[in-house]
């Protein structure tokens, strides 16, 4: 049973590993497009072609949240309820938010797909795509933070 | 997502029943407890229990309704209508969670 939980917690890091990868170069390269071929690092991140990443990005983002899900019970019994409640509220209440942030994201899903259709404006995907960034790394975050107060 | 009215709907119909589910009673309030494996309606003092899925699942069920409410609408409303609210409900929830943060 430990061997699966932890199992479990590595592949939900690496997956949002993962997500953090593919929305961070999807937002770079909607917020400082490349002007003109180049070969270096940075001018390379932002000519990546942003709409490629959105399949990506809804597979991952549904792959951790399930994981998460998996997760939550061996969390709220051995970590939350034992601990942190009494003794680290505060990181009670980051995860509070992380889950909603998580739930937000997953509702904002069905319109960041839509919007990278051709009709859509590249504002409305900037918008989309950056409150799904800040969401995975926010809960990327947290994730760590709580993990590190008092581990699975 | 074919129709852009269908993910818009989707989005907002979401947004709208994780936050109702969250924040006020409208909605009956699933708790499921780890320790038992076993689902009750509203929290048992003493026993650790995961309301988040039940709120993801009315949040899933808000956004199936969403999504067919906004295949019928013909001019979709501006995307900013979907995402707006999605920050604003960010926001909002987080502040919701102030308790947790009271030394």
């Amino acid at each position: 049973m430990d061997f699966l939980r932890i199992a479990l917690l590595v592949c939900h890091g690496i997956v949002a590993v993962l997500l953090i990868g593919a929305v961070t170069h999807q937002a770079i390269a909607l917020w400082l497009p490349a002007k003109r071929p180049s070969h270096g690092w940075w001018q390379a991140l932002g000519a990546v072609h942003p709409e490629r990443y959105v399949r990506a990005v809804v597979v991952l983002y549904v792959t951790t949240v399930l994981l998460g899900m998996l997760l939550y019970p061996s969390f709220s019994i051995d970590v939350r309820a034992a601990f942190l409640d009494a003794h680290r509220p505060w990181a009670t209440g980051l995860f509070e938010v992380k889950e909603h942030a998580a739930a937000v994201g997953l509702a904002l899903l069905p319109a960041y797909a839509a919007v990278w259709t051709p009709n859509a404006s590249s504002a409305s995907r900037r918008a989309f795509t950056t409150l799904l960034t800040v969401i995975t790394w926010w809960n990327f975050l947290v994730g760590h933070v709580v993990n590190n107060v008092h581990g699975l | 997502m074919k129709s852009a009215g269908s993910a818009w709907g989707a989005t907002l119909g979401a947004l709208i029943a994780y936050v109702l589910a969250t924040t006020s009673r409208v909605l009956p309030l699933f708790v499921y407890l780890p320790r038992t494996g076993t689902w009750h309606v509203g929290n048992v003092p003493g026993e650790p229990g995961i309301r988040w899925y039940a709120w993801v699942l009315w949040g899933l069920l808000g956004g199936l309704l969403g999504a067919l409410a906004g295949r019928a609408v013909r001019e979709r409303a501006p995307w900013w209508t979907a995402w707006g609210p999605a920050a604003v409900a960010l926001i909002g929830l987080a502040i919701a969670e102030r308790k947790w943060f009271r030394w």
